[in-house]
């Protein structure tokens, strides 16, 4: 066994010829063991795992939304039952009188969320 | 080239592109770890997506306690190991003694099968015969030419045995080649 151990050892840092059936086997052995093993990922791997990461990340940004969504529905409806809200003061009569603006408002937020989403944050990956 | 903290900064920033170069920095070293330890090809390339997407989502556990590529080689072996679990294989069950040793790799119709095969091919073939825990040492001290803390670290093995793993498995291999050589002299 230390006979083995000790020609094992000489032969890998080449400090011996193979002088022997036993240390000419060894070098074979070595020689082939430094072979790599026949198997390449195909060429589009990294970008497969990239598009996989973003296809979770964007299933996990909709429960957000879903969750964040739901939340404030029952922050409101709790909000309106303890306030008892008059309905015709304030901020209420404004949004009754500029509807459209208060819509044209919310499109134009859930559009530039869009845009940096999907546009800008992707430019900036690409780079 | 760009060092591992600087790496792992970027892609923990959301930088695709980092993550992207994080992957072809370290493809080879995963295949060939998820190569040596999985025999059935379709399952080699599923694997080594899981072992990225693992990487990705730990990442942000990684202490620099080790080097990048280490810490990744980890992943990919313990992944592997726990494929071979599910699968009911055995990880590292060369027996004790030599005859059966022997016989663990034994090439019934050497003389026939390997008449015309090159010799690299034939100890590549015994590699793959090797328990899992074997071949993953053989891969990671003589393809990666990584160090034995270094396996110590990837394989979770106490030294003593990393180092016996890998003698035990060496000479098996010396034995079937002499013995390979020793005929291709008679012939």
């Amino acid at each position: 066994m230390k006979h083995e151990e000790e020609l094992q050892d000489q032969i890998e840092q080449g400090l011996r010829n193979p002088d022997s059936e036993d240390a000419l086997a060894y070098q074979r052995v070595f020689n082939s063991l430094k072979k790599e093993p026949d198997f390449h990922v195909s060429l589009p791997f990294a970008d497969r795992i990239v598009a996989l990461i973003e296809k979770k990340e964007d299933r996990k940004d909709y429960w957000w939304i879903a969750a964040g969504i739901f939340l404030s529905v029952i922050a409101l409806i709790v909000a309106l039952a303890l306030t008892k809200v008059n309905w015709t003061t304030g901020a209420f009569t404004f949004i009754s009188e500029y509807y459209g603006l208060v819509l044209f408002g919310i499109a134009f937020i859930l559009m530039l969320q869009w845009v940096d989403k999907k546009v800008i944050r992707k430019q900036l990956n690409l780079r | 080239m760009i060092d591992d903290k600087a790496l792992v900064s970027q892609v923990l920033s959301g930088d695709r592109q980092a993550f992207r170069l994080l992957i072809k920095q370290n493809e080879r070293l995963v295949g060939h770890m998820i190569a040596r330890l999985i025999d059935r090809h379709e399952d080699r390339e599923e694997l080594c997506q899981d072992v990225f997407l693992k990487v990705y989502e730990k990442l942000g556990e990684f202490t620099f306690q080790s080097k990048l590529s280490t810490w990744i080689a980890t992943i990919a072996y313990r992944h592997g190991i726990n494929h071979l679990r599910k699968r009911k294989i055995l990880i590292s069950d060369l027996p004790e003694e030599e005859s059966k040793m022997e016989r663990f790799i034994a090439i019934d119709d050497a003389s026939e099968s390997l008449a015309n095969q090159q010799l690299d091919d034939m100890v590549l073939q015994l590699i793959e015969k090797l328990p899992p825990q074997y071949k993953a040492i053989l891969t990671l001290y003589h393809v990666q030419e990584m160090s034995y803390p270094e396996i110590v670290e990837i394989t979770g093995l106490p030294e003593g045995t990393v180092k016996n793993y890998l003698f035990r498995a060496r000479q098996l291999l010396k034995e079937k080649v002499k013995q390979y050589l020793g005929k291709e002299e008679v012939l």
